[in-house]
């Protein structure tokens, strides 16, 4: 008797590590950088 | 095991296959040859009888940091069926890259990760959770200042550690941007005079499994 899981392809998440910056603390930092290169700008 | 006098590999039980295989896995953990270890500890747990629940838990227990080294996250439902709890916020500091939160879990279940001999191999995950973090400052900069985008101001790295609660001066944030491209987790270089990392214009963070892992 075959004993596997055949679900096994879909235990692992392989294409997390993208370049989405829709997250909480991405935006976080984008408001930041901003904020900083805006005081920058008006010095 | 391999030799071809002795008698071939799929002769012998299952549970003895099962076993060896796990065996073999940690030993190449030990050797850091992270992908020898990834398919023995798969072979074992794909042949892994179903109902033998601990035996499995016990195989994924290894194969959860190994897998994560080489940039592969447990589904949650496996995480949950298994109880491998202890886990969860490594993968989501990974997810995020959260250094605070990789480094506080670091210190808090350290003694519990010792125990496990999982320690040493999940601090591996440090530079992994870094480059995370690396990539978000470089996906915002490109965004916000898109002719530069191969030019990372050392600075806005700091400033994403420290909005964690992670203070680095920036010759420590230099450090670890130095180590990430000797590493190989970034395709780059570092501009020491003007406190930039300049990285490629193509592939800048390869996929983890095709990283160099050995010191």
């Amino acid at each position: 008797a075959r004993a596997e899981e055949p679900q096994n392809a879909a235990l692992w998440e392989q294409d997390w590590d993208d370049d989405n910056i829709e997250d909480d603390f991405s935006q976080r930092l984008k408001a930041e950088l901003q904020r900083q290169a805006a005081a920058q700008g008006s010095k | 095991v391999d030799s071809r006098q002795f008698a071939p590999f799929d002769a012998f039980p299952a549970a003895q296959r099962i076993t060896y295989k796990f065996y073999v896995g940690r030993l190449a953990v030990f050797d850091e040859n992270y992908h020898e270890a990834q398919a023995s500890l798969n072979y074992a747990l794909q042949h892994c009888h179903r109902a033998a629940q601990r035996n499995k838990a016990l195989i994924l227990k290894y194969l959860v940091p190994v897998q994560l080294l080489l940039g592969r996250l447990p589904m949650p439902a496996l995480i949950a069926a298994h109880r491998l709890h202890q886990y969860e916020p490594i993968i989501a500091a990974m997810h995020a890259g959260d250094i605070k939160l990789f480094s506080d879990t670091m210190d808090t279940q350290q003694f519990r990760f010792i125990q496990e001999g999982t320690y040493l191999l999940l601090e591996k995950l440090r530079y992994a959770v870094y480059r995370r973090l690396l990539r978000k400052v470089h996906a915002v900069h490109a965004q916000l200042e898109p002719e530069k985008r191969t030019q990372i101001p050392l600075l806005q790295f700091q400033m994403a550690l420290a909005m964690q609660g992670v203070e680095l001066d920036i010759d420590e944030v230099e450090c670890v941007a130095a180590n990430l491209i000797f590493r190989k987790y970034v395709k780059g270089y570092i501009s020491h005079k003007n406190k930039v990392m300049v990285v490629a214009k193509a592939d800048p963070f390869p996929p983890l499994g095709s990283v160099a892992l050995s010191d």
